[in-house]
């Protein structure tokens, strides 16, 4: 077989053996009645399905991507609703799939690494499956970077990936008008990338609003201490770069909008749980506390690959655009799990830790991009060498962590 | 070089600080690991405890059932309870039947801190007093312990030196404290000694301002 052929052959072969995975773990979810898909495919999504309910449907669960999908396949397919919620899992799960080997992909071509598209696609599979490494003997309860028995956490992960280096090559040029884009083309001007940006964002809120709750802010962050940095600089690149802040933000407008108003839906209109309740500060990890016993080790369990990555190359995360975003966002979205919180009876929900499990799938991501690059370009020795090995063994666990959850 | 040794300096001086400084206690995890032949059920277990040597009262009391998966019974002593402990008592649940132990951990910060062989954990001499227990059989070549119950409020009070090896227990965290230390010390060093050789030149890790 020719070489295009071959890749098109192990792609569609990974491909169906994640959706057998995701058919059959959501079938298992759903005969679970305390499980999200259950909730999600039996509490929810029928008040979709009348007209006196839509809004009310809407303001349970405003993030309806997944209920649409599924929907869809129920209605205008007329698949029984269990199989059409596995469906839209599965069609999202592929998605996620897709992007990430469509991001190492990109990254291997023009950093040109030594690995083929077939490690790709592994290396892809892995992505959308590794697990921390954990053990039932220890109470640290470590959150997932791919928490698979959410639905929407799962279905905004594909949106998420795409979001989160395309703003790596946006602030790239940015900074560097010769800059030309690992991931997405921008030589030629910034306009349609950050359309493209603004879509996508809006996408991932429509599916979980969780993973913009936690870019935006750091993004935020990021470019105000640029700014602020060029601004003491005086090398006149404050004033050019403002501008270029005006425009990330008008990227997030629509899905700041729309996240206003799913808050307004839950806290205001009734919302999940009907009315009472709101956005709370509380004391440091009071909420975590209560699930983990030690959140240091917990976070050492779900990052143990990542930080093992810093450890080896602490410069590149520090220096590197990818690196700095994907810490930024680490940084506020542990702030966000630490002090916030829903008042009343969804404040032992712990809803402000899915945009962490987000920034930890992104820096997983990086961390994988550093260690091919490293592999490719500097295993000269054997003491480096040895060590990428560790790094691998470390991913290699988390990849097994997630394969005992799905077989 | 003055200015960045006097930043070492306030940096290691941190470090120690929040190494050597009190730290809050963990909650404190009893663990009895049932044996497999233990029927699957839903069956409830008591753990009495006693502070300051005032006695087990009704109160003080915690509930935990068996995890039917793992065959677990879990018990969560909060951390306010450190250095006040005298007492244990476990209370197995009011049937006639024999109840299979093959391991009893005890853990603190996520971590286990000490593991129990069920026969030295089930031997006489840490046990204090026991009631509505028709026997208690040692196994040391299964390393396992068979306590048969009756249906007359069955329970074991675990000896006083037991109950203070457990109640000493409870962590502060130092490990953790000095782990994280660590870490962001060999960070550190691993940037100053840059490990990896040079930036790349074709990487987007390589891109910086």
């Amino acid at each position: 077989m020719k070489k295009e052929k071959t890749d098109v052959f192990f792609l569609i072969l990974f491909l169906t053996v994640l959706a057998h995975l995701t058919y059959v773990f959501v079938m298992k979810e759903l005969a679970y009645q305390f499980s999200d898909y259950n909730g999600h495919v039996y509490v929810y999504l029928p008040n979709f399905l009348r007209r006196d309910t839509l809004l009310d449907a809407w303001k349970m669960v405003p993030y309806c991507a997944y209920h649409v999908v599924t929907l869809l396949f129920y209605k205008l397919a007329l698949i029984p609703l269990d199989v059409s919620a596995a469906y839209a899992a599965i069609l999202f799960a592929m998605f996620s799939y897709l992007a990430f080997y469509w991001i190492l992909q990109r990254f291997s071509v023009t950093a040109k690494l030594e690995n083929g598209s077939f490690k790709n696609m592994a290396l892809a599979f892995c992505l959308c499956i590794v697990q921390p490494i954990n053990g039932y003997w220890m109470d640290a309860a470590p959150y997932s970077m791919n928490p698979l028995y959410n639905p929407t956490y799962m279905c905004a992960r594909g949106f998420s990936i795409l979001c989160f280096f395309l703003l790596c090559d946006i602030f790239g040029k940015q900074k560097n008008d010769n800059y030309r884009g690992y991931f997405f083309r921008v030589e030629e001007g910034l306009t349609k990338h950050y359309v493209l940006l603004g879509i996508l964002l809006f996408l991932s809120a429509m599916a979980k609003p969780t993973f913009a709750e936690m870019l935006i802010p750091a993004v935020a962050f990021t470019m105000l201490a640029e700014w602020i940095f060029r601004i003491f600089r005086k090398n006149g690149t404050a004033k050019p770069y403002f501008q270029h802040c005006l425009f990330m933000l008008l990227c997030a407008l629509p899905t700041l909008l729309y996240i206003f108003l799913q808050f307004a839906a839950y806290f205001l209109f009734g919302g999940s749980y009907g009315d009472g309740g709101s956005l709370t500060i509380t004391k440091f990890l009071e909420v975590w506390s209560v699930y983990s016993q030690n959140v240091v080790l917990a976070l050492a369990l779900s990052l143990a690959f990542p930080l093992f990555m810093i450890l080896l190359d602490p410069a590149s995360f520090l220096t590197s655009e990818a690196g700095r975003l994907s810490l930024a966002c680490l940084l506020i979205s542990f702030l966000e799990a630490a002090f916030l919180g829903e008042s009343g009876p969804k404040l032992l929900h712990f809803d402000f830790i899915w945009p962490l499990m987000s920034a930890m799938l992104l820096l997983f991501t990086v961390s994988t991009l550093r260690l091919l690059s490293l592999e490719s370009h500097r295993a000269a020795t054997l003491s480096r060498r040895i060590l990428l090995g560790i790094a691998w063994f470390l991913f290699a666990l988390h990849a097994l962590a997630g394969l005992q959850i799905l077989l | 070089m003055k200015k960045k040794w006097i930043l070492y300096g306030i940096a290691l001086l941190c470090m120690i600080l929040f190494i050597i400084l009190p730290f809050p206690a963990s909650d404190l995890s009893l663990r009895l690991v049932l044996d497999e032949e233990y029927p699957i059920s839903t069956d409830t277990f008591y753990l009495y405890y006693e502070t300051d040597g005032q006695g087990f009262q009704g109160d003080q009391m915690l509930t935990a059932t068996v995890d039917a998966e793992k065959g677990i019974v879990t018990f969560r002593l909060a951390s306010s309870l450190q250095g006040r402990l005298t007492g244990l008592r476990i209370d197995l649940p009011n049937t006639e039947q024999v109840v299979g132990i093959k391991d009893v951990t005890v853990s603190s910060a996520g971590v286990v801190k000490h593991r129990y062989h069920p026969c030295v954990f089930l031997a006489p001499e840490n046990l204090k007093a026991q009631n509505g227990i028709r026997t208690i059989s040692l196994v040391n070549a299964r390393a396992k312990a068979y306590v048969g119950t009756t249906p007359d409020d069955p329970y074991l009070i675990l000896s006083d030196p037991l109950t203070a090896q457990i109640a000493g227990m409870f962590s502060h965290y130092l490990l953790t404290r000095i782990l994280v230390c660590l870490f962001l010390v060999a960070c550190f060093a691993s940037y100053r000694k840059n490990l990896f050789g040079e930036k790349q030149v074709n990487s987007p890790q390589s891109n910086t301002n």
